[in-house]
Formats: structure tokens, sequence, C-alpha cells
């Protein structure tokens, strides 16, 4: 058992403390190194748990020695001026938040991965203090009665909180809130886990180990703002990690996008479309459902990126539409006048026919892959495998619009991971266009409503970012 | 469906406030409104839709001051939604400023619509007060104040006159620039801000495809020599904007260095 978890440490007769009657059973488990002790006395007197009672493990007991009861962490909430929660994700706009206390341990076997235990993530803003309150410990014997007992927690980075609580009922309920003596780095920083080390003295004097709290802690660049999903916080802190700046924390996030590999906080693959190759037939549209479903619509990539940055503090990115113009660029077409439909082909597409087709405007007759219009018996434009998405070689490639992000005068893709995109925003917008665009669609047979293609993309700015 | 039910429900406060637009206008109107909010998009999709296509938006726009401050006062959740609405629609800064309160305001108002990668396909999403209104901010000032009083506070403390706010006449400029007219208009007007807010304009301006290099030149080139050298030199020049006050360095630095390649020479020749 770990050191400090009660009835553990030395304590053979499990009356809290550790005195000669247990030092009488030390000595008839130590059998020197390499022996392998039984598991009684492993499970009492192996300190340094290499599964032998040696002279390590009496050095160990030495400093147990005279303790005068065992005392184990049970549950703490954090708090403090610079605290924020964090949401469970979930898939509607209103997710519920992980309450407290952040860490329980009701069995007190020194971990909170038992039924009835959790242990919450939550959120800091660099170089500020972390508070914790509700500090509680269990603690034997029982019918122990202190006050002002001293409580030590130890943390990274040279955190350290104290205090002192009272004893009653096999209960240590320290007094107030702790703060931490040290603020939290001044960058981003992920901790999977925050270690805090406890230890208490029972006999006012002499500490010893209670046990070990671990949670998921984000600290943060700023103030956090939206929906603070928990991925979204395990997004950016762990890919903004160690960043003191905004840009470059910026740029750090965005990184994070472009292998087009991001895990939810859960551990698993966030996709684009995955295997729906109509886009009709993915219906999660937002960051919220993409970290829930781990799939989603590029509206829900190009969210997910805002709701990171924003976890974060850094505020001002704009979520960009881009649809192709239709204010008289382009000829109209010949199914409506105005044309009631336009849409773009992600790269990259295969133009077989020399066969001018029956619109001028879009000679190239093609198929949309749901049959949402009319169909050709004969198309001229087949699907190829192209450029890759978010963990998915061939996501889907038809569509009517599609959605970007806009930092500081930047443009970025994160359904693609490309960009960013700069300049101005005709510059931009013809960047993103030469990179990703195969084609335009409209209708080019009003009777059967079927869709032609301009293959070309022409030397003018043919999309339009919506700001 | 929901949308429609909703539209019944709430139909008979607004068609009194249509009636006072137009003759013509009445429950149906007031039905038909409604609906079509609920799919104008949120967030910076602001323009997808055209008002000027939907004639009972075109209605609820122009209603009066007094009918849509009442149903800001004094309707339920989602009249006070319509009526942000149209505050919204309108460009009366003043007045969303003004109403900061509702921030603390969750109950569910008009939903809104998220377009999808599809043709004429949209998802319709619920909304509180609060997180319209905070979209709304978003909007116009480009920050998020997070359904939170005391960030709004925290951001708009200093704002005193939103005419000198420079983020509000990107968003005029964007959504005038199919009416030349009406962003001739917009420009002149910048042409008469104060100095220290006219260049943000500009410079932002001409980044984001609103003016031609030329034009955000011939701008910045009439500023007064103080005001070329502080752009030139460290001095805190932006506005007291929520927009840069949020995003600290950044955008401060970029604005100030992208106006500073506008005040070079041009390499055209």
């Amino acid at each position: 058992m770990p050191a400090g978890v009660l009835g553990a440490g030395f304590d053979h007769d499990g009356d809290g403390d550790v005195d000669l009657a247990d030092f009488s059973d030390f000595v008839s488990c130590l059998d020197g190194p390499g022996v392998d002790a039984t598991p009684e006395c492993a499970g009492i007197h192996d300190g340094d748990g290499d599964l032998d009672v040696d002279l390590a493990d009496f050095k160990a007991f030495q400093r147990a020695f005279g303790r005068i009861g065992a005392v184990q962490v049970a549950e703490l909430t954090f708090t403090g001026d610079s605290f924020h929660a964090v949401a469970v994700d979930c898939p509607s706009g209103s997710c519920p938040y992980y309450g407290t206390p952040h860490w329980l341990d009701q069995n007190l076997d020194g971990d909170a991965e038992d039924s009835g235990d959790h242990k919450y993530p939550v959120a800091y803003i660099r170089n500020t203090q972390i508070g914790i309150s509700g500090l509680e410990f269990g603690v034997v014997p029982a019918d122990l009665e202190l006050e002002d007992v001293p409580v030590l927690g130890t943390g990274p980075d040279g955190m350290v909180w104290e205090g002192t609580g009272t004893v009653s009922s096999g209960v240590l309920v320290v007094t107030g809130t702790l703060t931490s003596d040290a603020p939290l780095p001044n960058t981003v920083v992920f901790y999977d886990t925050l270690d805090i080390d406890w230890q208490v003295a029972l006999d006012g004097a002499n500490f010893y180990p209670s046990g070990t709290t671990r949670n998921p802690v984000y600290v943060t660049y700023a103030d956090p703002m939206g929906q603070r999903l928990e991925s979204y916080f395990y997004i950016g802190t762990n890919a903004a990690n160690g960043q003191d700046e905004e840009q470059p924390a910026i740029d750090a996030i965005w990184d994070e996008f472009t292998d087009l590999y991001v895990l939810n906080a859960h551990g698993e693959v966030l996709g684009y479309y995955r295997d729906i190759l109509c886009a009709g037939d993915c219906t999660y549209y937002t960051a919220s459902t993409l970290v829930y479903y781990t799939y989603s619509q590029c509206g829900g990539w190009a969210d997910l990126m805002i709701q990171c940055l924003q976890t974060q503090g850094i505020g001002g990115s704009q979520f960009i539409t881009i649809e192709p113009r239709t204010d008289g660029t382009i000829p109209d077409d010949c199914g409506y006048t105005p044309s009631p439909a336009a849409g773009f082909l992600v790269k990259n597409y295969q133009f077989t026919s020399g066969d001018p087709g029956p619109c001028p405007t879009y000679p190239f007759r093609f198929n949309d892959p749901c049959s949402y219009y009319g169909q050709w018996p004969t198309p001229d434009v087949t699907d190829l495998p192209g450029i890759p998405g978010q963990d998915n070689e061939n996501p889907a490639s038809w569509f009517a619009r599609h959605f970007i992000v806009k930092i500081n005068l930047q443009y970025y893709d994160p359904s693609y991971g490309a960009g960013p995109f700069t300049g101005t925003t005709d510059q931009a917008t013809a960047a993103w266009e030469w990179g990703a665009i195969a084609g335009y669609w409209g209708i080019a047979e009003s009777s059967t409503s079927r869709l032609g293609v301009r293959r070309d993309v022409p030397q003018i700015r043919e999309t339009f970012f919506d700001q | 469906m929901g949308i429609r039910q909703y539209a019944i429900s709430c139909g008979f406060a607004l068609a009194v406030a249509l009636a006072a637009v137009s003759p013509s206008a009445g429950i149906d109107s007031a039905s038909d409104a409604v609906a079509q909010i609920a799919v104008v998009p949120r967030h910076n999709q602001w323009s997808l839709i055209d008002p000027d296509q939907h004639r009972a938006l075109r209605n609820i726009i122009k209603t009066p001051a007094a009918d849509r401050d009442r149903l800001i006062r004094l309707g339920d959740a989602r009249e006070r939604g319509i009526g942000i609405f149209i505050a919204e629609q309108q460009g009366d800064l003043d007045l969303l400023l003004s109403i900061a309160h509702l921030l603390d305001d969750d109950d569910p108002t008009i939903p809104y619509a998220l377009p999808t990668a599809m043709p004429e396909q949209y998802a319709t999403q619920t909304q509180t007060v609060a997180e319209y209104l905070s979209s709304v901010y978003l909007e116009w000032f480009g920050v998020d104040v997070d359904r939170s009083v005391e960030k709004y506070e925290e951001l708009f403390g200093n704002v005193t006159d939103s005419s000198r706010l420079v983020r509000p006449w990107i968003v005029r400029l964007r959504r005038a620039r199919d009416d030349s007219q009406a962003t001739a208009q917009i420009k002149e007007l910048v042409t008469q801000l104060p100095e220290e807010v006219r260049w943000a304009v500009a410079t932002l301006g001409y980044y984001n495809g609103f003016y031609t290099e030329p034009e955000a030149r011939t701008i910045l080139s009439k500023l007064s020599a103080p005001i070329k050298n502080a752009i030139q030199g460290e001095g805190r020049l932006l506005p007291e904007e929520p927009l840069f006050r949020m995003n600290r360095g950044t955008y401060r630095t970029l604005a100030l260095e992208h106006c500073r390649r506008l005040l070079s020479p041009s390499s055209d020749k």
C-alpha cells in the first residue's frame, strides 16, 4: 500500500501509531535485500515498494517511529481569484461544470479511482496563486481530538500550501482557504496532474506523509472565455504549454491543428466528416458536438479553434464563412437568375470530357455525390483522393460553403490544417482558393437541376470571405 | 416546427410594434419576422441573409425606437431578443451599450441558425438572452463578454463615446459593402473622425478589404506630424477600445506595423 494510507506504513497493529509494538513485527519481517517478503510483511513494512524488507525499509521505519496516528487526504476543493471551473464535454450549448470537491477519495485508499471517488479538472490563469478549501483528511485512531494540527502541501514549481486544522471523530478538517505561497509559472502550463504531496503533523511538530492529490490543472494564458469545455482547455493548454506571449500561443495552438491529428481530453482522435461522404449526412456543426461525438463538419472545426483560443483568454478570432460570389463576378449560370445554387469542389477531381456540356458557364457535367440535385447519366467529373482533412485522408469535398477562422488579419483553415493565409483579404482569399479549389459548381440545366462545374480557378477572387 | 410555434406565441406584441411601421403589417408579418430572425445566423455570419430579401425583416428593422425599447424593457424573453435584434440591425450602439444588465438574463429567447456546408441548410440552435446579447457585442465590438456583466464592465468601463470605437466602423463598412453610396457615406464620416481613431479605421479597413491601398495611404498621409510620429514610435496610440484591451499586445502591434508600412513610400511604380 502507498505510504500514508490509513493502516499501512509500519502500523502493524493498526492502532494509528508506530511504536515499539510495531517495531517487534518489523524485526520479524526483516529478511534482507532481495528476499521476497510475505504479503503480510510487504503490505506493512516494505516502505520502498521493492518487495523485500531490508535496511532501506528500516530507515523509513525510523522516520515513521513515534507517529501518533495515520492520516490520509480525503477531499479538497480548488478556489482562488483566478480559479475557473471546467465544464464537462457535452454536445449541447449549456454543458454542466464539474462540481466540488475536486478531489474525493472516499475509501481513503490513496487514489481517486474507485467507485464514489473522483478527480476533476480545474483551470487557473498563469502567474496567479492556487487556493485550496474544504481540505479534509481521514485520521486513525478515530478517538483523537486535536487542535491546531499543522498541514503542509508541496506542489510543483515551488508551490507550498500551509495551514492548520482540527481533528475530531476521525476527520481532520483544515481551517479556511490555503493559498499557495508561490504563484503558478508565468506561462501556459498543462499539468496532466498537478500532484500535491500532503503532510500532517499530528503531534504538532513532526510531519508525516498523508497522501497525494492529483488533479488535472490547465493554466491558461489569460482569463478564459466562452463555453470552457474540458477538451477546449486540454487542446489549447497542451499545445501552448510554456508560452508567455499571445502570438506564440496562437501559433502553438494552430500547430496542433496542422498535423491533422487532434485529440480531445479523453484521448479520442477528432475527425473531419470521418467516413461520411455526403456533407448533409453529418449533422454536427459545433465545437461541442465535435469534441463529444469526435467528428463534425467544417463549422465545428472552425468553432473548435476559436473555442480553444477563447479558453486561453485570447479573443478577437472570427468565424469566417467562405461562399462563391453571387455579386455578378461569375456569369449567371444556365439555370436560374439570380443563381439559386452555387458551391465549390475541394481538390482533387478528375475532369474527363472534352465534350462541351450544355452550359457554357459550367461546362463539365457533375453529379453531386448525394443526389441533392439532378443526376447526369454520364458525368464528366470524378472525385479523386485529394486534400486530407483532420483524421481523414479523403473527406467530403462537395460544399456550398466553408468555414475558417480569422485571427489578427490572418486566415486559418482548421478542417484541413491549412494556413495561415496572410495579406489583405483579397490576397488571403486567393491563396486559399488556389490551394484548395478544384472547381465551382452551379446549375447547368434548369429543367433537371443538374449541375455543372467550372474547372479553372480564375485570376480573380471568386470566393467571398464573409467577415 | 419549433420556430413556427414560437412565432405564434409572441406574435401579438410584435404585431403591435410592426403596426407602427406599416399599415399592412400584422400578425402574419410578425410571425414571419420571428421565423426569419430565427434563421439569421449570429457571430460573424450576420450578413448571410439579406433583410431586403425578407419583407418581414425589412419591416421589423424599421421599428421606431420607442416600440423597440418597449420590447426590450417590457417584453418577455423572446420579445427582448427581438428588440435586441432590431437594435443590432439598426446599429444603435448607444442602446446596446445601455442594456448590458441583460447579460444576466438566462431566459431562452429567439433561436439562431448555424449555416452548414450544405446548400440552403441551416441548423437551429437555442440561446438565452444573455448569450444573444453576448454575440451581438462580439459582432459589433469584437470581444466576448461571456454573458458576464462584470466582464462587460471590465472591457467597456472606459467607453464614453461609441462613435470613437474602431471596430464598429469596420462592421459598418462590411455591412455597406454592397451599397456603393452607403460605403461612400461611411468613408466620408471616417475622414471626420479624430486622428487617433481615423488612422486605425483606415489601417484595419484596408486589411479587411474595405479600403484600397491608395485610399488608405491617402487617409494616412493627411495625419498630423505628431500622430505620425506616435505611430512610428512606441507611444500608446490605439484608442481605449475593448478589442485592443482584450487582445493586448498583438492587435496593437499588428495595427501599428501595418500602418507603418502604409505610411512608408509605396514600392509600386
